[in-house]
């Protein structure tokens, strides 16, 4: 063989496979790839800002939320009230700042919930066992008309308006919707010729599912459950103005909202603040899930691949390898040229 | 030729009478058989080509035969012990057989990274050796030197391609890290299912070399019956005739002709065969 590899150094027992490029590591270029984009810029830093003021709000806000002053009632924005007071005479701002930490838990714990459902219903979905797949489509196709406020109403019976109520009805409705979008997807992962290579190589089906469907449904599901989360935004709102979702003690969004949506006609400012806030947040979450679908995926984004090749590469070259490196390079243009030989027209008077 | 008269070797894996009938062929006419009664036998070491146009069976039956479908009738015997579904000999033939498909990036994990995809069923074996399911971490040991030796093996740059995605590579470099994956476990039975027809003209000419050398190395081997034996299915009897010892010509599920390559070139019996001979393009 024109090629050996014969002498090559040994990488240490147990060493990573080369190509496994770290979690952080891949965080970082994920991150970067989203930052390069005006749309991924703008939702990174809108999100970045709602964790940092939900951690914030825990411990301090400007005004604090139980702080009411009865003469102070609709006050328009001032230095002592930056958002202004609505008709408790509370400070807008304080609220909004508390509220962000409610719908931060609400929309993660959401998305969690649907993630989790939609791929579990998805893994049924693709079962071999065509009794539990078709019966699971049905039962999607069916429950899937269940309108998401309807759930939170009969939801809402034994639990009473609580976090519980939205994040179940939301988690339960977009895990539905998940399911049924992911699964032309998983599909057809699951019919290519790469799963049917696996499975004949004896890989079993849960791994299957994890290490090749689930790799390979990644760009839908960033869609899916970034939409999901700022569904849920929207769904918080509505939830806890239908008197189902935060109970009134809790700060949210939608109880800002509520509590002010009466008086739109006289004092708009109180409306418009959390309005804006939630617009923002539901924005930048729809285009977080277009930016991390480019960013994540290797197939569509080149400089993930670079950069796994380089950890791949640095992986290699380490240690053992770093003597050899000036042997590997020399061997690297005899390759090129092998391959170049066996694909290109030298050998083609052979046949 | 290297099969020797002096050694009649007993074959590897042979098909009795095997039909498949699919359930849902046309609609209103009457069901035909994909493969319809065919006897077939792979000696160790050799390497079988099964030649036809479209339709006319070929996947079918390597599917038969490397007991990935269940025959409607005739038997599947490994080393002579019959290959029933969930069998110790059904295990074993999956174990010791390896596929390349037609469109290797179809056969690749895009999202896997070659290395990665070409050590996937080295790593299924270690864990079926070792008996644990499901391993956190999993032993990595020699691993990619393993998968740099089999690169080579079939030409491709281990340092560059090792940590490369699908979609870098070209539909001959693909290609070769598709067998590249088959021929990690040291498979003895490997079946191409048209490894040549979705690449591009010019790698072709590459493909086959790889298979050729690949054939050579196994032929070279202490103990030749125990080499590595090779199905190739094409629709093209120019591309295995470089490579085939023996070839079946199978028209609508029906073997109409099977011999000696060279018998079957020089002195084909059938007006088919002279066809497909005359619409060979390499
Ligand atoms: N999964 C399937 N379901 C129904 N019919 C099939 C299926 N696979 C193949 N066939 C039919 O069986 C015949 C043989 O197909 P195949 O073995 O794929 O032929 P080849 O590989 O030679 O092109 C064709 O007529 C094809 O339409
Ligand atoms: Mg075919």
């Amino acid at each position: 063989m024109s090629c050996e590899h014969a002498d090559r150094p040994r990488l240490g027992s147990k060493a990573a496979f080369p190509g496994r490029l770290g979690f952080f590591g891949r965080m970082r270029v994920v991150l970067a790839s989203m930052w390069r984009k005006a749309s991924g810029r703008y939702s990174l830093i809108v999100l970045a800002v709602w964790i940092l003021v939900s951690l914030v709000s825990r411990f301090w806000t400007p005004v604090p939320i139980w702080t009411t002053d009865g003469y102070r009632i609709w006050r328009a924005p001032s230095r002592d009230h930056l958002l202004g007071t609505d008709g408790t005479g509370a400070d807008i701002l304080s609220w909004l700042m508390a509220g962000s930490a409610t719908n931060l838990a609400i929309s993660f714990l959401a998305v969690i919930l649907s993630g989790v459902l939609g791929l579990l219903l998805v893994m049924a979905m693709v079962s071999h066992r065509s009794g539990v797949s078709q019966t699971v489509v049905v039962l999607v196709d069916a429950l899937i008309s269940l309108p998401t406020v309807l759930l939170a109403l009969i939801l809402a019976v034994p639990l009473g308006p609580s976090i519980a109520v939205v994040v179940v009805a939301c988690g339960f409705g977009y895990g539905l919707n998940l399911a049924r979008i992911v699964r032309p997807q998983a599909l057809l992962a699951a019919e290519s010729d790469y799963v049917q290579s696996a499975r004949h190589s004896g890989v079993g089906s849960f791994r299957i599912f994890c290490t090749h469907l689930v790799p390979n449904v990644i760009p839908v599901l960033c869609v899916q459950l970034s939409m999901s989360a700022g569904t849920s935004v929207l769904a918080e709102a509505g939830l806890t103005y239908l008197g189902v979702g935060v109970p009134a003690g809790l700060p949210s969004w939608g109880h800002s909202l509520t509590t002010s949506v009466k008086f739109i006609n006289v004092f708009p400012l109180t409306v418009l603040w959390p309005g804006l806030v939630v617009t923002m947040v539901v924005v930048a979450l729809n285009l977080f899930g277009d930016a991390l679908r480019d960013a994540i995926d290797p197939v569509a984004n080149p400089r993930l691949r670079a950069a796994v090749a380089a950890a791949g590469r640095s992986a290699l070259r380490s240690e053992e390898y770093q003597e050899a490196s000036a042997q590997l390079d020399d061997s690297d243009h005899h390759v090129d040229n092998a391959i170049h030989a066996g694909e290109g027209g030298n050998d083609v008077a052979e046949y | 030729m290297r099969l020797t008269d002096d050694a009649p070797a007993d074959p590897i894996l042979t098909g009795k009478g095997l039909t498949k009938v699919y359930a849902s062929t046309g609609s209103g006419m009457a069901r035909k058989a994909a493969v319809d009664g065919i006897d077939v036998s792979l000696l160790p070491g050799e390497c079988l080509a099964i030649i036809g146009e479209s339709g006319s069976g070929k996947t079918t039956l390597s599917r038969l035969l490397l007991g990935q479908l269940r025959p409607d009738a005739g038997q599947v015997a490994y080393e002579g012990r019959p290959v029933l579904h969930g069998s110790q000999a059904a295990k074993a033939l999956a174990r010791d057989s390896a596929l390349v498909f037609q469109n290797p990036f179809a056969s690749l994990d895009p999202r896997w990274t070659i290395g990665r995809s070409v050590a996937e069923p080295l790593l299924a074996a270690r864990r079926r050796g070792s008996g644990h399911l499901w391993h956190r971490r999993q032993d990595g040991t020699g691993l990619a030197d393993q998968v740099a030796k089999v690169l080579s093996a079939v030409q491709l740059d281990p340092d560059r391609l090792m940590t490369a995605y699908p979609s870098d590579l070209s539909g001959g470099q693909a290609q070769r890290a598709a067998i590249a994956r088959a021929l990690i476990v040291k498979p003895r039975i490997l079946l191409a299912d048209e490894p040549m027809s979705a690449v591009d003209v010019s790698a072709r000419v590459g493909i086959l070399h790889t298979l050729q050398s690949i054939m050579a190395q196994s032929r070279q081997q202490a103990d030749p019956s125990n080499g590595m034996s090779m199905i190739i299915i094409s629709h093209d009897l120019g591309v295995v005739q470089h490579i085939a010892d023996r070839v079946m010509v199978l028209v609508r599920g029906k073997v109409v002709e099977e011999g000696p390559v060279n018998a079957i070139l020089n002195h084909p019996k059938q007006s088919y065969t002279r066809q497909l001979l005359a619409a060979a393009t390499l």
